[in-house]
């Protein structure tokens, strides 16, 4: 998939063409506005990451003037004004997401699939990686073909986690989606932490080698335990 | 544009001169007024004695008229019988008065312009041993014009005086009264904001100026306060935001050393990123307390049922507690309402409950509580079997940064309490901090609805 990266802080926009050129997307960046709008007014991408601070023409007028040129691709705006006002202005001057830097890396990756995602059917009825199995109506868990016995809090974040297979989650995911925690207050982090420590118990003790992992400084990841 | 003299010492001394002027000038007008009508007064009861005298003397004995000219008593006077002048005395003749009977034909008083003087007449017919005769007094009025003239001449020259004594004894006055600004003018132009513990002088704290004074004295205690508090903060912000900045700075020049493997690297980067992210929080603290004073905040009010809400923040907590085997036992009935923010509020529960789990010992024990007082407000107590707060403390764990134990580099923030705070007095209530049963009590006390 292509993407195009408008930021006119140099680090940050390399460092995000080479994050998300890791995962396997080809980047376009654009330092300013004007050469923004040229790009995304005239290539084909899968995914807009759009500034809203940039010199010559402001985040926002980029974003109003491709929505008035009918461009439907998916726009995530990146900002650093933590403000209700600028979310509200961005999201109703046409934009898909939002996300407040400093952001957590795999927290953009997460959305960007959310973004691309759209409009196409999701989550199958039963999820499994390697011997695990997790029946999503039934809400039971098989780990070899032993049930595991989950509380609702482990199971939501089971869960969430193999959503996201393959794909660190940060913790101000979890907090958003499962706590469901409009702010991320430090108390939580350690709530995060405990839950998070009790699933891996009742996954991965008595397994060679765990599905779950923490990675550190950035959060959780469920992945084949070859790998 | 209106002149208007710049110091406020010279404006009173004006309008106390100005004051003075009217009261003056209507006092001497009384004066004037009220001698002249009692000089006439005087004047017109004379002529009617004279008039007596004379009268007195016709029926004793008219050839004694002569006398009462030379003895004085009478000065100016004419007796006639019709047109017949009897007697009259050598001043009227003199004087070139009217024609009695002129006068008796325009009324019994008259004042007559004669010559350069000026008189007042009085004529009257009277029967004396059935002869009626014309009888007629006259006084000059020259002694009282004159004596007017002298009392106005005299207002005249000491008005101005008086004037100019009511000016310069205002200004003396107020200069005295208006000393004490001067003074705290100048102290108060060496303020600063490095010398704010200078205070402004005050004679006599009674007295309006000393009231003034001890109130910018009082607004200068919080300045001081406040600003002193301000430069606490800041200077443990910037230890705070400095401490992961450190670990990020050692920790990224160990990376650069070479031959690391690659699971070391790893490590390394990792520690990197949860300090970025300790001060992503710290920031995003920060910015909520740095909203709050700015009094952007707003809260919604409306009817919580704080039964919920606190099993709400129990539940989401419980599992802190859980993993340091403590118990957590909450009493509070089930119809307790309290008028508040829901969001604010569950996050001021949320900083002391988790205050509490921190710093209770491995299997303690935590009470919360809620009771509603008198029908007005509800109070929320959260006590812990910790160890307690040590009393000199207990006023400052609500500082921001603030922690008991030198504890940095622990997981909090040293926020909590300080977001707590402001929280519950976002709602309009009150939380304090106290030791009780073996461990430190917080009290949250708001509206109940």
């Amino acid at each position: 998939m292509h993407a195009l990266i408008i930021e006119d802080e140099i680090k940050v926009a390399g460092a995000l063409r080479r994050g998300l050129e890791a995962e396997g997307y080809e980047v376009v960046v654009a330092n300013d506005g004007d050469e923004g709008f040229a790009r995304a007014s005239t290539g084909k991408y899968g995914i807009i990451l759009l500034d809203l601070m940039l010199p010559h023409r402001s985040g926002l007028e980029i974003l109003q003037s491709l929505r008035a040129e009918g461009l439907q691709t998916p726009i995530l705006v990146l900002t650093a004004k933590d403000a209700i006002d600028d979310r509200v202005n961005g999201l109703d001057a046409g934009a898909d997401d939002y996300l407040v830097k400093p952001f957590a890396f795999a927290e953009l990756l997460a959305r960007i699939r959310a973004l691309s995602r759209r409009g196409r059917p999701q989550t199958a009825d039963s999820m499994n990686i390697d011997d695990l199995v997790v029946n999503m109506s039934a809400r039971r868990v098989h780990r070899n073909g032993v049930l595991v016995q989950l509380t609702a809090k482990e199971f939501d974040l089971l869960s969430y986690l193999l959503r996201h297979r393959g794909h660190v989650v940060s913790r101000e995911m979890l907090a958003r989606d499962i706590w469901d925690e409009p702010r991320r207050v430090t108390p939580l982090d350690n709530v995060i932490d405990v839950h998070v420590a009790r699933l891996r118990r009742k996954i991965d003790d008595g397994h060679e080698v765990p599905l779950i992992r923490t990675v550190r400084g950035v959060g959780f990841i469920i992945e084949h335990a070859l790998q | 544009m209106r002149l208007r003299p710049r110091s406020i010492r010279t404006r009173l001394a004006l309008w106390f001169t100005a004051a003075m002027a009217l009261i003056l000038l209507v006092f001497a007008l009384a004066v004037f007024t009220v001698t002249r009508a009692s000089l006439w007064d005087q004047l017109r009861s004379n002529l009617d004695l004279e008039m007596g005298a004379v009268t007195a003397v016709l029926d004793h004995d008219p050839d004694e008229l002569e006398e009462l000219r030379e003895h004085g008593a009478v000065e100016l006077f004419i007796v006639q019988q019709k047109d017949t002048v009897l007697y009259s005395s050598t001043p009227w003749l003199e004087s070139q008065l009217p024609e009695v009977s002129s006068i008796l034909d325009s009324g019994r008083t008259l004042s007559a312009a004669m010559s350069s003087d000026e008189f007042v007449i009085k004529a009257d017919r009277v029967k004396v041993s059935g002869n009626e005769y014309i009888v007629a007094v006259a006084r000059n009025e020259e002694p009282i014009h004159s004596s007017l003239r002298t009392l106005a001449l005299t207002i005249v020259l000491i008005y101005p005086a008086a004037l100019l004594l009511s000016f310069g004894g205002g200004l003396f006055m107020t200069k005295r009264l208006l000393s004490p600004i001067g003074h705290m003018a100048r102290k108060a132009k060496v303020l600063t904001a490095e010398r704010l513990s200078e205070r402004l002088p005050i004679d006599n704290a009674d007295d309006e100026l000393g009231q003034l004074g001890t109130a910018f004295n009082d607004t200068l205690v919080r300045i001081e306060e406040s600003y002193s508090r301000l430069k606490r903060f800041t200077s443990d912000a910037s230890h705070e935001l400095r401490t992961p900045l450190t670990a990020i700075r050692s920790v990224g020049e160990v990376g650069l050393r070479e031959g690391l493997e690659s699971s070391e690297y790893r490590e390394l980067i990792g520690s990197i990123l949860e300090e970025t992210d300790r001060l992503t929080r710290l920031i995003d603290s920060l910015l909520t307390l740095t909203r709050a004073d700015s009094g952007h905040f707003q809260v919604l009010k409306s009817r919580l049922n704080l039964r919920d809400l606190i099993s709400d923040v129990l539940d989401l907590l419980g599992v802190l507690a859980d993993e340091k085997s403590q118990t957590i036992e909450a009493t509070i009935s089930e119809d307790i309402y309290c008028n508040a923010d829901k969001q604010t509020l569950r996050l001021a529960l949320i900083n002391v409950i988790d205050n509490a789990i921190k710093y209770t010992q491995i299997g303690g024990r935590i009470r919360v509580a809620a009771l509603a007082l008198d029908g007005e407000k509800v109070e929320i107590t959260i006590d812990d079997s910790g160890r307690g707060i040590p009393s000199e403390h207990l006023e400052r764990v609500f500082d921001r940064f603030y922690r008991v134990e030198e504890e940095r580099g622990g997981n909090g923030t040293g926020l909590g309490l300080a977001i707590a705070r402001w929280a519950v007095e976002a709602n309009g209530g009150t939380v304090t901090a106290a030791n009780a049963d073996g461990g430190a009590r917080f009290t949250i006390v708001l509206d109940s609805a």
